[in-house]
């Protein structure tokens, strides 16, 4: 190798973003079978899901009812608000 | 006031004397779009975010509940209450407009009252009284349209 050559290194690096909870949380107005409509409608859920979710916010208070990535978690946090839900979203730990 | 599904899988509403048309339109003045908006974006409790949730978001829930009640002003405007109200018809693409400004003003109404069904009937306050009752109203009127019109199999 001459002084003028150019050396290049090549590192592979990679990179796992740590993925996003989206929580709803249970609230006294919205009624149950709404809440498992919404889960269908934006999360695309099955009504089995749906339901088990629903029934989870509302024994326990708030339930994680997606993770993923960042941009996607606040879409559907967004869309849940939309239908009024009260709806949060969190770094997965 | 009676609440009828359509074949087209909508609902119409029938009122039967001034008391309903009194009701039809507190649900315009109970809800508070804005109000709720913010409600909703405080729930994002991560720094990281909810300033754009505030900056991006909010406008849009804003916009979205006040485009819904419009929806339901509108539909009240056109059926005329008064000497000869019209049936008010509610096509399937409004039934979500319907549902979300009853939520509207039912969770407007929780958050000013914080009801507690356990001691509904001993409410003093005639206001407080009257709120209750119309909640439970809008209540029934949003199970109805939720069985019959957003769980209908097209919706």
């Amino acid at each position: 190798m001459s002084d003028s050559d150019t050396a290049t290194l090549t590192r592979q690096e990679t990179s796992l973003s740590t993925p996003w909870n989206v929580i709803v949380f249970d609230d006294p107005v919205n009624l149950m079978g709404y809440v498992t409509h919404v889960f269908m409608k934006v999360l695309g859920y099955n009504e089995t899901l749906a339901t088990k979710l629903m029934l989870e916010v509302h024994e326990a208070g708030r339930s994680v009812v997606w993770t993923g990535e960042r941009e996607k978690a606040e879409f559907y946090t967004q869309q849940l608000q939309a239908y009024q839900l009260r709806a949060s979203l969190e770094r997965s730990e | 006031m009676k609440l009828t599904p359509t074949l087209d899988g909508g609902f119409r509403i029938d009122t039967e004397h001034d008391g309903d048309w009194v009701l039809l339109q507190s649900i315009i003045d109970d809800a508070d779009p804005e109000k709720l908006a913010h409600q909703l974006s405080e729930s994002i409790a991560s720094s990281e975010i909810s300033e754009d949730w505030r900056d991006f978001v909010l406008p849009d829930l804003i916009e979205g509940f006040n485009s819904d009640l419009a929806t339901v002003r509108e539909a009240l405007k056109r059926a005329n209450g008064g000497e000869n109200p019209e049936p008010i018809h509610v096509p399937p693409k409004e039934s979500m407009a319907w549902y979300s400004s009853l939520n509207q003003a039912r969770l407007n109404l929780e958050e000013c009252f914080h009801f507690d069904l356990n001691v509904a009937s001993k409410h003093e306050d005639i206001a407080r009284k009257m709120a209750f009752l119309r909640s439970r109203i809008y209540l029934e009127l949003q199970s109805l349209i939720l069985d019959r019109a957003l769980n209908a199999p097209d919706s």
